[in-house]
């Protein structure tokens, strides 16, 4: 790192006493990348929300779908509380009317209807186990056991890569003050 | 997926703090560290970071769309800055720039992935590019961070300072050569001569 720093500044300076303007710019431009980036202090958003008199971020009016969720919400709510009152006549006018017989037919219907439902319901649930039981029956072999040992190591190995790359970035801190 | 910077001030001019607030986040390093630069000190910058966001907040509405967002708040940032540090030299005798007002070593990325000694001449180096960096004038100064740090084109640069283009050409070829200057007056550079 120190060596990319040190070129970058050597072919900078070697540029500018060249009066090579256009290869000066390029190697300056790699200077500042080696340069520290100055992080904002914390919490700065958060100082210019409260200058500026608006809530924090916890505070913050609920974005318009919520507002218009709730309201359908309140309404059912009110329906309902209303359809508790009206509910036990309107049953006793419906029996009355409809009498016995119909709807004894009516409750059959709807159990025949839910049982064959059911029926397909675990046959899909079935063939899904067949599925299942000829893949574990597949993993347990000691080659696919191997290959999945090997895209475990592989994965860690890559994860291992990618936090080591990422370090730099997360060490980043914010300037101290003096 | 990052929302555009025009989509955002769209939301805010129509009331959404969640999109100030998104594109404070976006925007609040690259003016925190010029600002940081200009003024050479973390709570003076700090507070004048705060106070760009607070003017760009309110004139929002008198942003012409069709111009780039980035150039305009670095614009108040650059105003900003100018006037505070016109204020701190009328308040004070002299303005002093610091050498060690900043420290590089302090914010250096990982240095575990080499040598000590290898970190600490880096770190020698980083903080003599700083010093080399906070010697120029402020104008000068800030020209080089828009510029290298903050990769911005010449026209950008003219947009932000106010100053022709011509002048933005030249005042970067001279702040160039001074910071090369010093730089070799430190003794770096090849066959560099420091202690």
């Amino acid at each position: 790192m120190y060596r990319s720093l040190e070129n970058a500044v050597n072919s900078w300076l070697r540029a500018e006493s060249g009066d090579d303007p256009n290869r000066a710019e390029n190697a300056l431009r790699r200077v500042f990348l080696h340069l520290p980036r100055y992080a904002p202090p914390a919490g700065l958003v958060e100082a210019v929300l409260e200058r500026l008199g608006l809530p924090p971020a916890g505070l913050l009016s609920p974005p318009r779908w919520t507002l218009r969720w709730k309201a359908a919400l309140g309404v059912s709510f009110a329906l309902a509380a209303l359809a508790i009152g009206v509910l036990p006549r309107f049953l006793a006018a419906l029996w009355t009317g409809l009498g016995p017989g119909v709807a004894i037919d009516l409750g059959a219907g709807v159990l025949v209807g839910v049982s064959a439902r059911l029926a397909e319901g675990i046959a899909v649930w079935g063939a899904l186990s067949d599925v299942a039981r000829a893949v574990s029956a597949s993993l347990a072999s000691p080659t696919t056991g191997a290959a999945l040992a090997a895209a475990a190591l592989i994965s860690a190995l890559a994860l291992r890569l990618l936090h080591t790359l990422m370090l730099p970035e997360r060490n980043v801190r914010h300037a101290q003050p003096h | 997926m990052a929302r555009p910077d025009r989509q955002l001030i769209k939301q805010v001019l129509g009331g959404s703090q969640d999109a100030f607030r998104d594109l404070v986040r976006r925007y609040q390093r690259p003016v925190y560290a010029l600002i940081l630069r200009m003024l050479r000190d973390p709570s003076d910058a700090e507070e004048l970071a705060q106070e760009v966001f607070v003017k760009a907040y309110q004139a929002l509405d008198r942003f012409d769309r069709s111009r780039k967002f980035s150039s305009w708040l670095f614009k108040i940032a650059h105003n900003a800055s100018i006037d505070f540090l016109r204020k701190k030299r009328l308040a004070t005798v002299a303005l002093e720039t610091r050498d060690d007002a900043l420290d590089p070593l302090a914010v250096l990325p990982d240095r575990r992935t080499e040598s000590p000694a290898a970190a600490l001449e880096r770190g020698r180096l980083a903080t003599a590019i700083e010093v080399a960096l906070g010697r120029l004038r402020p104008a000068y100064r800030e020209m080089m961070i828009l510029r290298f740090q903050e990769g911005l084109a010449y026209d950008e640069i003219a947009e932000v300072t106010g100053l022709p283009l011509g002048t933005v050409k030249t005042h970067l070829h001279r702040a160039r050569k001074a910071m090369a200057r010093e730089l070799t007056t430190m003794g770096w550079g090849p066959g560099g001569s420091r202690e």
